[in-house]
Formats: C-alpha cells, structure tokens, sequence
C-alpha cells in the first residue's frame, strides 16, 4: 500500500458528550477503521476483506483502494461488540485497524 | 523455485529444497518477537483497537492480545507441518494459515527495517537479508494469492 497515515496523524479528534444514552449509541453505531500500511501488499489486502466479510472482488478492490488512496477506509460497522470482534479478526490477518464512533 | 497452483477447494504448493528450508526457519524469527516499546514489530502486530482511549484499549487488549498469539501459534504449528520438499497440498484453511504466517514475518521485517512509506520495494532499504527475506516472502504471497483467488467465497 502507499503512503502510511498513522491514527495519530489523520484521526479526527473524539468528543466525549456527557449523558448520551443508548438511543444515541445505537443512532451511531461503531466504525472499524483500517489504515494504510506500506508492507501489506494491496493483492492481500482484497484477500483478506474478501475472506473476513464475504465481499465480491470488486467491493473488496474499492475499499482496498480507499485505504490506499485516502490512508484509511470504514470497512465495517455496528455495535461495540461486533466492531471489536471485526477488529481482532483484522489484527489477525495482520491489517491495522481501529476503532470509531460513527 | 516455489510454485503454486489451484486446486480444489485450496491450492496445491510445489517447494524445493531451499524453499522449504527459507520457510521452515520462519517460525523461529517469529518467536523472537519482543514486547511493545522495545520491538517495533510488537506494536505493529498487536495495534490495539481505541489509540485515543487508554482505558478502552486496555480492555480491548485483554481478550485481543492473548487470542492473537494463541492463534499465530497454532498456525504456526499447522504451518510448519506443511512446509516440506516436493508436492503438498493445501486447504482453504492451510493456505490461509501460510498467509498469515507470511504476512506476519513480513510485517516483523518491515517494522525492524523502519519501513514507513510507500515506494520501499523500488529501491534497497538497507540491502541486508532481512531485506532479501522480505522480498522473497512478497513473492511468495503474491503467488499464493494468484492460485487461491479463484477459490475464494464471495465472489
């Protein structure tokens, strides 16, 4: 992949509201982020989104080259719990991911 | 020379000598992976999940951390079983384990040799063995991934 854009540099800052309760977690639900990486090779990159997520050659592509061109890309999103699950099954594969509220 | 090709339900690998031997050291690079702060590849491996919320990712860590290494170790285990001369044929499963185990040597090698920008393969890094390992493991991965392509659920 091409240039590394770490979470430090590009990641929005994260305000924490006081008082929001669940209608708000579930009107903005959790957001798996990968970032670019510039050892991952793009070809494994769409392996991996195809494999984990069931997506076709072509979605797989698109976010890859998202994470590619933009330095990162949503790849998934839900509630906390399947976001970190999704997460953990990225660090697995070896993909830099992170977490997000929506 | 390595060559892969598809079959069934997975690929079938055909290794030399020396590449069963390049591949069979692997496991043991890996095991030498140090802890995060004094290992680069420590903290590449094992990102956490909340950079920005020290408390969320410690609680994130505790089931992530240990599920990670118990995983690379078994595939590991299941890899090494696997790299041997001649013919060998892969599962879905196996080729996934190869995979993984690759990319994880490549991430280890990248973050040791401070690998932070694109364009690294067009010129030496720092023209060491750790380099050629490199190389040689995104050659492989590569080819892997050519023959299992058609295999792959999901389209």
């Amino acid at each position: 992949m091409s240039t590394l854009a770490g979470p430090g540099v590009t990641a929005p800052v994260r305000v924490d509201l006081p008082d929001t309760g669940e209608e708000v977690d579930h009107a903005r639900p959790w957001q798996v982020v990968v970032w670019n990486d510039p050892v991952n090779l793009m070809s494994y990159v769409v392996f991996v989104f195809r494999k984990l997520f069931g997506f076709s050659k072509p979605k797989a592509t698109r976010l890859m080259l998202a994470v590619h061109n933009e330095g990162r890309a949503v790849v998934a999103s839900g509630p906390r719990e399947k976001a970190e699950l999704d997460c953990h099954r990225l660090h697995a594969y070896g993909l830099w991911a992170t977490l997000e509220k929506g | 020379m390595i060559r892969f090709r598809t079959a069934p339900g997975g690929v079938t690998a055909r290794l030399s000598t020396a590449d069963a031997a390049i591949l069979g050291r692997i496991p043991d690079l890996l095991d030498t992976l140090g802890e995060i702060g004094d290992d680069p590849a420590a903290a590449r491996l094992a990102p956490g999940a909340y950079p920005d919320d020290p408390e969320a990712d410690q609680e994130f860590r505790r089931f992530s951390d240990g599920e990670l290494r118990r995983g690379r170790v078994d595939d590991r285990e299941a890899f090494l079983r696997t790299v041997v001369p001649g013919a060998v044929e892969l599962t879905a499963e196996d080729a996934a384990r190869w995979l993984r185990v690759i990319n994880e040597t490549r991430l280890l090698l990248g973050a040791r040799l401070g690998i932070t920008d694109d364009g690294w393969e067009r010129s030496a890094v720092d023209g060491g063995s750790r380099e050629t390992l490199l190389h040689y493991l995104s050659w492989v991965q590569e080819r892997l991934l050519a023959a299992l392509d058609p295999t792959i659920a999901g389209g």
